[in-house]
């Protein structure tokens, strides 16, 4: 616990509240020490009515003067009897010492045995009754305070264990931040797991492990959002740096000649591919918040015939991968009908594309690359599978979030973009459908692009 | 699982009603008395006799209880009041109070108690009802009207259908009597209370009564009868009684009776009569050591030998005490000596002497006598000797006049006319004051409502105490 800790603990608004409880403490006191004076005096004067009685009766006026003395007992400061049932002078008594205050007066009807003998009026030292109350519960008085005090001390260490808790955890997180997100959040979940060590209430440990894990995930937020924005720029230097050389590539195969015409052709294909991959960047770029809000400004695509793109796709592949004679590439389609979903074709073409790349980059032997399309109920499965080295399960989760990638070798996150499986998954559930992948080491890997079927003539509406 | 917390349920519910039965069971709800000469109708006149006066605070409710030195308060009325006179009262029955389910308190009973007592005290008064209350304006002041009606002598009582016993306002009832057993029932059953009282009259040191360990009080019991287990079994409490022996000298001859007090020897006698007893109290008078101005000394004696011609003639020693025969016997064979005094000892049963002397006391010559009061107060302990309605001997001063006085006394006054009147029964050689009895009284441990000063120890209020 810290000076600031003690200051803001002890300020004047707590001081006033002790002082405003123990003045009413004594409030009470003095309020019941008067109730009890006042009914003491009554009860003590009606228990010797007779004797006060027969004094009267008798005229002696010295033995009732005598019969009030031991009211007077600093509290009482006067009393007076004035006989109603007797002819006989008032009776009155004043204790020596002059009253120290303020006097609260009373009256009553002096009744002995039936008989209204006198009416009695008698004051009651109110100064001199607080002084004997406070004299008298002084000792409880200080032992309250120090009572609230030791109490106070002790609540304001473990507000401040606490804190000093808090404060460390914070750092840590803060630490944690800074590394990569898999070891940072088991770091955080072990930190928010050894909270209940005794210092804090089970209560305080569960909100403050709830804030822990709230502010590890709003850390984690704000990592990937900076590296997505990162990633973003980047892909729109790209894109426009591209623009001018893909331009001048695009101009010089006009020129080609003596070149087979199929690859003349697929050189052009190539470029326009660059070119739409380019400008997608681009207006990717411009519309950012559309990863971040994809259902803001969006528009429903049209429904786009799937078996054609599927067999482009797997034409472009072969060619693309002619020069790996290893890998065999080959396709099927196991449905009769034309299959329509509604997608954006570019982007679904870059989708099972980047997948099929993929798959060629899983393979280091000979290998084969199946790119199939079905259907199942009501979705349209796009379907690349490899006899590639395979995933580890431990992987598997975590592809398809944004940034992460699986890389060349499988040796770790950091050697791709991450951006394939991540678009696919995206463009998957953009449509409604979703991204399945099934992988074993050593065999190979099945990545399913299932995509809700949509019926050729329907329009695009607005979600 | 669930028959397994049944079965534990179950276990725990048993406990606890055997322990409920068996608190039950150990709670005798019977207040059990060893008492000694029950008198023989129960009515408020028994009240001048100790077990008389025991058994009326069970059954009976004076109008009256004296709280403090002349503050009174009452139970059984909802409002008095008076005039500053003392010649005008106004006393209103509390309401739901009745003798039995058929005979409420009401002002019409109250008004017929109040004739006859106003009659016994022979007062002047005119008595009326106003208003649910009764109006009672007497002749001359009565200033003596709440002190006279808290004693149980002047108690609200009716007659039952059984002669010997009447029903008074008290917590108990009779329901059944004989020469030697009473039985009291609460009116209202109260759970965890003594609903029954059984007072049983012992015969006697050899009796087996005295060894029954369920009974509740051996107080009544001559100190030389108690059972020695009771300082074991018993909680004690040591009280100073309000009471002082006395040998009453009913003897017509004032020369006889002057004789017999200055010589006989106090301390050979009350030895001899206590059957040993070795530690007495002395008293200098007839009134306790508490009470006004006694002090704690012996009575002054002035023995002169001297010899009255009686012939063979003996007086009459009435022995309601037993096993002491031979002792007296010495006692009074010095006192022949000194004296020339024959005296001879009449044994009697101790309900015969109870009924014997608040009666005719036929050929009671001498008899001890304790006097005591169930308050601090000073008349009762004079009542017996020179009240005329109230005495228990025949011969001696006769001070109405001056008990008069001393009832509408108080403080310095009172004691100081207490004085004389104890002087003058000295003087008159009535009675010779023996000693202030000292007593442990032993009541059941467990028993809960009694405690020195509230409920007075002597003759505990039985509905008040808890088992």
């Amino acid at each position: 616990m810290n000076r600031a800790h003690v200051r803001h603990y002890l300020n004047a608004r707590y001081m006033t509240a002790a002082i405003v409880f123990v003045a009413l403490l004594f409030s009470i006191s003095l309020g019941s020490a008067l109730l009890g004076e006042m009914a003491s005096t009554q009860r003590s004067l009606s228990a010797q009515s007779p004797q006060i009685e027969d004094a009267i009766r008798q005229n002696d006026l010295i033995r009732a003067h005598k019969m009030l003395w031991p009211f007077l007992n600093g509290r009482v400061a006067a009393i007076q009897i004035e006989p109603v049932a007797f002819p006989s002078g008032k009776i009155s008594a004043s204790a020596p010492e002059k009253p120290s205050g303020i006097l609260a007066h009373q009256r009553f009807e002096l009744v002995s045995n039936g008989l209204h003998i006198a009416n009695v009026a008698y004051s009651i030292d109110i100064t001199h009754t607080a002084m004997t109350v406070f004299v008298d519960n002084v000792g409880f008085y200080l032992s309250l305070a120090l009572f609230a005090a030791i109490l106070m001390g002790y609540a304001n260490s473990r507000t401040a264990s606490a804190l000093s808790f808090l404060e460390k955890r914070i750092i840590l997180l803060a630490r944690s931040s800074h590394r990569d997100g898999a070891s940072g959040g088991q770091d955080i979940a072990h930190l928010a797991d050894q909270i209940q060590d005794g210092t804090l209430s089970p209560a305080c440990a569960e909100s403050l492990k709830q804030l822990i894990l709230a502010m590890d995930e709003h850390s984690k937020s704000r990592t990937e959002f900076a590296e997505a924005n990162t990633t973003y720029e980047i892909a729109k230097q790209v894109a426009h740096d591209i623009r001018s050389p893909l331009s001048a590539l695009k101009i010089a195969t006009h020129g080609l000649k003596g070149m087979p015409t199929e690859r003349v052709s697929l050189i052009r294909q190539a470029a326009d591919r660059i070119q739409s991959i380019s400008d997608d960047l681009l207006a990717y770029a411009r519309r950012r918040s559309e990863f971040e809000h994809p259902a803001e400004n969006q528009t429903n695509p049209s429904p786009f015939p799937l078996r054609e793109l599927v067999r482009d796709i797997v034409k472009e592949k072969q060619v693309e991968l002619s020069g790996r004679t290893n890998i065999v590439i080959h396709s099927k389609f196991l449905d009769a009908d034309e299959l329509f979903a509604r997608v954006d074709p570019g982007q679904l073409q870059r989708a099972v594309s980047n997948i099929v790349n993929n798959a060629a980059e899983a393979i280091h032997a000979d290998g084969h690359i199946a790119i199939e399309l079905t259907r199942v109920d009501d979705k349209a499965i796009i379907t690349v599978s490899d006899n590639g080295m395979g995933i580890p399960d431990e992987i598997i989760p975590l592809i398809g979030r944004r940034g992460y990638s699986h890389g060349k070798c499988g040796k770790g996150a950091t050697q791709g973009n991450g951006l394939g499986l991540f678009q696919a998954k995206q463009i998957a559930e953009r449509a409604g459908g979703e991204l399945r992948i099934e992988s074993r080491i050593g065999i190979g890997t099945k990545i399913s692009l299932l995509l809700p079927l949509a019926s050729p003539s329907s329009k695009g509406t607005l979600q | 699982m669930r028959a397994r917390l049944f079965a534990f349920t179950a276990l725990i519910g048993l406990s606890i009603g055997i322990a409920i039965l068996k608190s039950s069971a150990d709670k005798d709800e019977e207040w059990t008395v060893i008492s000694i000469g029950l008198p023989d109708r129960i009515e408020p006149k028994s009240a001048m006799a100790n077990m008389g006066y025991y058994i009326l605070k069970q059954t009976h409710e004076p109008l009256f209880r004296e709280t403090g030195p002349g503050l009174f308060n009452s139970k059984i009325l909802l409002s008095w009041d008076r005039n500053a006179s003392n010649t005008l009262f106004r006393i209103c029955p509390a309401l739901g109070k009745s003798f039995d389910s058929g005979r409420p308190f009401t002002a019409r009973t109250l008004v017929q108690h109040l004739s006859k007592s106003i009659r016994e005290l022979k007062k002047n008064a005119a008595i009326k009802t106003s208003d649910d209350c009764v109006v009672i304006e007497f002749e001359k002041p009565f200033n003596a009207f709440f002190k006279t009606f808290s004693q149980y002598e002047f108690a609200p009582s009716v007659p039952s259908s059984d002669p010997r016993w009447e029903i008074g306002l008290g917590p108990f009832q009779v329901v059944s009597k004989d020469k030697s057993s009473l039985t009291l029932q609460k009116k209202e059953f109260g759970e965890g209370h003594f609903n029954s009282i059984r007072f049983l009259d012992y015969s006697g040191p050899t009796d087996p009564i005295l060894q029954d360990r369920s009974v509740e009080d051996f107080n009544r019991v001559l100190l030389k009868d108690q059972p020695d287990w009771l300082k074991h079994d018993m909680k004690m409490f040591d009280v100073s009684l309000l009471q002082t022996v006395n040998l009453f000298i009913n003897i017509k001859d004032p020369m006889v009776r002057a004789l017999i007090f200055q010589c006989m020897p106090i301390h050979e006698f009350r030895k001899a009569f206590m059957n040993g007893q070795l530690n007495f109290s002395d008293v200098d008078g007839v009134i306790p050591v508490g009470v006004g101005h006694a002090r704690r000394k012996m009575v002054a004696q002035n023995c002169k030998r001297a010899s009255v011609e009686r012939g063979d003639e003996s007086l009459r020693f009435i022995n309601w005490n037993t096993g002491n025969e031979e002792n007296l016997k010495r006692v009074f064979e010095e006192l022949e000596e000194r004296t020339g005094l024959k005296i001879s000892t009449a044994a009697v049963t101790t309900a015969d002497f109870i009924r014997d002397v608040f009666g005719r006391r036929p050929g009671y010559d001498l008899y001890v006598v304790a006097i005591d009061a169930v308050r601090p107060e000073i008349s009762p302990f004079f009542e017996p000797i020179v009240d005329q309605r109230r005495r228990l001997l025949d011969f001696g001063p006769i001070l109405d006049t001056r008990m008069n006085l001393l009832e509408n006394a108080s403080g310095d006054a009172a004691a100081d006319l207490a004085s004389e009147i104890n002087q003058e029964i000295l003087d008159s050689h009535v009675v010779l004051p023996l000693y202030q009895e000292m007593r442990t009284f032993y009541y059941p441990r467990k028993m809960k409502g009694n405690s020195t000063g509230r409920n007075f120890l002597e003759y505990p209020e039985v509905a008040e105490l808890k088992p």
